[in-house]
């Protein structure tokens, strides 16, 4: 026991030996060895003074060998010196706080902006779906039938095909719209979509002809609906007034991919029928090949087949649909996608935001670069007698961009906190305020976190490291001067930001003019006060024998005047059209509508006659897009087309090569309608016929309304009636129009804070530099105007020059911005001229305030002060 | 400039030495640089300090260890001693150098 304690003892005291302080241990041995010398010496007869004197010539100078020992130490335990390092810099960053906040504010910023760009990009492309091992399922681009899908699942072995579509529709008596997921019965045990109570869709429940009134619910609707009582299941629901018993609740989130909506519920496939309306498409859906489309996934049988089973999908697809004749080849794609419409038009839109937030990163680096030139001149001359003490150089540079580390770590973890912020409120306002709701799950993982780290590592490092290494040149004895030399690259680095902030500038002024020019746009109809009906009627399969006698009763209540109170009008379809007199075919929406229809929306004849009662499907009214297209600078009148109609969304070529339709002669021409489309992007062309409608549109005032909905009411109890404003839809573009021009600004005027930051940061810089100058100027005489002309030449000359780069820049880049501006030129003067002003007013103000205290220089107290 | 000249020679030679004067028995630095000029007949003599960095390169390779002990005068001193990795690897440097110095005398004297 004493013996084991007395080692214990030992070992400690080893330990502590070895903790004990090295520099102080070498000096140690270094002096006891000297002194060792020192004693031979005198015993050989040297003096004292004598001794150690050749003592020392013998050991050679003590400080390098000290330096020199410790960096062999130092190789040993470099860990141990960066945590010194550390300690240092943040202990320097703490003192120079004014650099510190704005180094750190002004990184964070342009991390920040990165960082959330990619985590939303992150979210709705490069994470999976949000299924359990995503790895091994593979959705694809080409639909197909739903006959040709349960041919194609029973004839492959290497992967578990599901099938989905989805169709709108009502659940009991809510007005509010729900999207219906339409599964195959395999979905959710191929998928493994997570549920929180019941069971999935079975496969003996979707079987055509007989499908099993179940559903699974979303989890928002069992928590609006059922308050999250597990006794949902088992319950009843009514869809599209179809009783469905529930039997299973997905898990929050739960989608099969990510999408901006969440499927509400799931019902099977073979449902399809009973939840849609009763037309003959959706009665043949299931059945009839020539019907397009569901949309397929699946899971591998083994993980990294996917080119294999992509070869024996695109056999087998081309073997059950010969005549589609592969127009693309049946690829089975992995599941970091998001839907089509997206990819189109997000790419550009991904690109473009891509490239400004790049621009701001790259101002924040070239801010932060100016901000370390400065406090590199500072400490230049701590650092040059560091270096004639015999610190190497290697060494200061390593502690230099150690320095930066505590930078850099604010920045990210500043920037990721705003990104999952972010990513959070994105994800509220999305999913409609509730982030469980959306079907992207948009917060930050470790592929955010791996981006933030090196972006702040590499701009960090690429601000520190010119000034470190300028820095920590010798200067002392080498014959230069000790002063450092005029801020050039400040000054170049200045006109970079300029630059930038100025195309950023251009870039927001420019979408602004095309939104204001844009709402300004007439939509070619009046669509105030003008509602749409919504009729639920129990039974979903007669409602279309059971709405015209609804749609009656309407017309009855209200009475026939000019102009119109009341206008049916059926489903947009698009059609391909022939002009039998020639042309290529082209794509056309076509409608069939009430003859009050163009009347209550006020759109403007231009040529011929409106719709008349009688006409038939024979008669049809174009627009002037349509018009131009088919017959460009040839009177439509009387001209003749031919159409035919896709259904169901998607073209079947099989379909588009039947028969066309009777011809159709043109009696009128109408001005275009952009309702529904961005304002300002190019119209369709569009025609009109006269025939039943299936929408039921007033232009109402209160009473006019109530008198409608009493009257359908009587004609039909079981029926409910709603109404919704025509112009919603029309905002929805505007909206994202407005968000659009709200983010170029917002990132615009951060890029030109910035800037102005740096202009003010070299004019104090300068008017620092010049005080004495400036002193002996006024003492001498010089007038306000030779000393601002003195001011301008250094901090105005950058700005100048950065703003012609930067306008020369917009002018370049203006055009990639084309696709956005579709109402104004992409060198639209006005939107120039703002930007314009925007930039000098802001360059005015960062030059002012500088100038003015420079003005301020009372001649002698700056020479009392020399 | 003399430093430097001398440096650049022994800088591989000078941890032969040092190993090879540490085998005999654990000695301290000042111990080290005089065994060293004394079996050289003083023809290497070395800025004593430039033995500290290799003593501290070889420390930091395991090839050495080190602890403060009590000198043959009763003095405070920092003992050296070889480890078995450092005896190995006298054995690879001393084959090295062997291989090296017999071809250095071929040459010199055939040529």
């Amino acid at each position: 026991m004493h013996d084991r304690m007395t080692r214990l003892l030992a070992w400690t005291r080893s330990r502590v030996r070895w903790r004990r302080d090295p520099d102080a241990d070498l000096a140690e041995e270094i002096r006891l060895h000297l002194e060792a010398r020192i004693r031979a010496f005198v015993a050989q007869g040297l003096t004292a003074d004598q001794a150690r004197a050749a003592a020392h010539r013998q050991f050679g100078p003590v400080e390098p060998v000290k330096e020199a020992c410790r960096d062999e130490r130092r190789r040993a335990a470099w860990i141990g010196t960066v945590w010194q390092d550390l300690r240092y810099g943040i202990r320097g960053l703490a003192r120079d706080r004014a650099f510190t906040i704005a180094a750190v504010v002004t990184l964070s910023l342009g991390l920040a902006l990165v960082t959330s760009f990619f985590t939303v990009f992150n979210g709705l492309l490069l994470k999976p779906w949000p299924l359990p091992n995503p790895g091994t399922l593979v959705t694809t681009k080409s639909a197909v039938p739903a006959a040709t899908y349960r041919q194609m699942r029973d004839q492959t072995k290497s992967v578990d095909l599901v099938a989905m579509t989805s169709c709108g529709g009502f659940i009991e008596d809510d007005f509010k719209g729900a999207s219906f997921r339409c599964v195959s019965g395999n979905y959710f045990e191929v998928l493994g979509v997570p549920l929180i109570h019941g069971r999935g869709l079975r496969p003996d429940e979707d079987v055509v002809g007989a499908p099993a009134r179940v559903t699974v619910i979303g989890y928002s609707l069992w928590r609006e609906r059922f308050a999250r009582s597990p006794e949902a299941i088992g319950r009843t629901i009514r869809l599209n007034q179809v009783p469905f018993q529930i039997v299973g609740v997905a898990a929050p989130g739960a989608t099969d991919r990510p999408e901006k909506n969440l499927p509400t519920l799931w019902v099977p496939l073979a449902a399809y029928p009973l939840v849609t309306s009763d037309t003959e498409f959706n009665r043949g859906f299931l059945t009839n090949p020539e019907y397009c489309c569901v949309r397929l996934a699946g899971r591998l049988a083994h993980a990294g087949s996917r080119r294999a089973v992509s070869a024996e999908l695109t056999t087998l697809y081309e073997r059950l649909l010969p005549e589609v004749k592969a127009r693309r080849p049946f690829a089975l794609t992995g599941t970091r996608q998001i839907e089509q419409p997206w990819e189109k038009s997000g790419a550009a839109i991904t690109g473009v935001v891509f490239a400004a937030v790049v621009l701001v990163l790259t101002i924040a680096c070239a801010n932060t670069a100016n901000l370390q030139w400065a406090r590199g001149a500072r400490r230049q001359q701590e650092l040059q007698i560091r270096l004639s003490l015999g610190a190497n150089r290697s060494r200061l540079l390593r502690q230099l961009l150690t320095e930066g580390l505590p930078l850099a770590a604010t920045a990210m973890g500043a920037s990721l906190t705003a990104a999952s912020l972010l990513a959070s409120a994105l994800a509220r306002w999305l999913g409609d305020g509730r982030a469980d709701d959306l079907g992207v799950d948009l917060s930050p993982d470790w592929r955010v976190a791996v981006l933030a780290a090196s972006v702040a590592a590499i701009a960090v490092l690429a601000t520190t490291l010119g000034p470190a290494l300028r820095g920590t040149r010798r200067l002392i004895g080498s014959g230069r001067s000790a002063t450092p030399p005029p801020p050039r690259t400040r000054a170049w680095l200045l006109v970079v930001q300029v630059g930038l902030s100025a195309i950023l500038i251009v870039g927001a002024s420019l979408l602004a003019r095309n939104l204001m020019r844009a709402s300004a746009l007439d939509p070619g109809f009046d669509a105030d006060g003008v509602v749409s009906a919504r009729v639920l009627l129990p039974g979903n399969r007669s409602r279309e024998t059971r709405l015209p006698a609804l749609h009656a009763a309407a017309r009855a209540a209200l009475p026939a005047q000019v102009p119109p109170l009341l206008a049916e009008a059926g489903p947009i379809w698009i059609g391909r059209i022939a002009v039998t007199a020639g042309g290529p075919p082209f794509a056309a929406a076509g409608r069939s509508v009430s003859v009050s229809y163009l009347p209550l929306l006020s759109v403007p004849l231009r040529a011929g006659r409106m719709l008349q009662d009688g006409g038939g499907s024979a008669e049809v009214v174009v627009n002037e897009t349509f018009a131009a297209r088919a017959w460009p600078g040839k009177s439509a009148l009387g001209a003749m087309f031919r159409d035919t109609r896709a259904q169901g969304g998607g073209v079947n070529t099989a379909q588009v090569e039947s028969a066309f339709d009777t011809p159709r002669m043109v009696v009128g021409v109408v001005g275009d309608m952009r309702q529904g489309i961005r304002p300002g992007e190019p119209v369709e062309p569009a025609f009109f016929e006269v025939g039943s409608g299936t929408e039921l549109f007033i232009r109402h005032n209160p009473a006019v309304l109530e008198r409608v909905r009493v009257a359908m009411q009587a004609a039909d109890p079981t029926a409910r009636v709603g109404f919704e404003p025509l112009s919603a839809t029309f905002e929805v573009g505007l909206l994202d129009m407005r968000i659009g021009v709200a983010l170029a600004w917002a990132l615009g005027l951060v890029a030109l804070a910035m800037s102005c930051t740096g202009v003010f940061g070299l004019c104090a810089i300068v008017a620092e530099e010049r005080r004495r100058e400036v002193g002996i100027r006024v003492a001498l005489g010089a007038g306000v105007s030779a000393i601002v002309r003195l001011m301008l030449m250094h901090a105005g000359r950058p700005l100048v020059a950065g703003l012609v780069v930067g306008f020369a820049g917009a002018l370049l880049a203006a055009p990639f911005l084309r696709r956005y501006l579709a109402v104004v030129g992409p060198h639209d003067p006005i939107a120039f001229l703002v930007a314009a002003l925007v930039l000098s007013a802001a360059g005015a103000m960062a030059t002012f305030v500088p100038i003015r205290r420079a003005l301020r220089v009372d001649p002698a107290i700056t020479l009392r002060a020399e | 400039v003399k430093d430097e000249s001398t440096a650049g020679v022994l800088q591989g030679t000078l941890d032969l030495l040092i190993l090879r004067v540490l085998k005999r028995e654990p000695l301290h630095g000042w111990g080290i640089a005089d065994r060293i000029k004394a079996h050289s007949q003083q023809a290497l003599s070395i800025g004593e300090g430039s033995l500290y960095p290799a003593l501290y390169r070889l420390e930091r390779r395991g090839w050495i260890a080190s602890s403060w002990g009590q000198s043959d005068n009763n003095r405070r001193a920092k003992f050296y001693r070889l480890t078995a990795a450092g005896r190995k690897r006298l054995d690879v440097e001393r084959a090295c150098w062997d291989r090296m110095a017999a071809a250095i005398a071929g040459v010199l004297r055939h040529a």
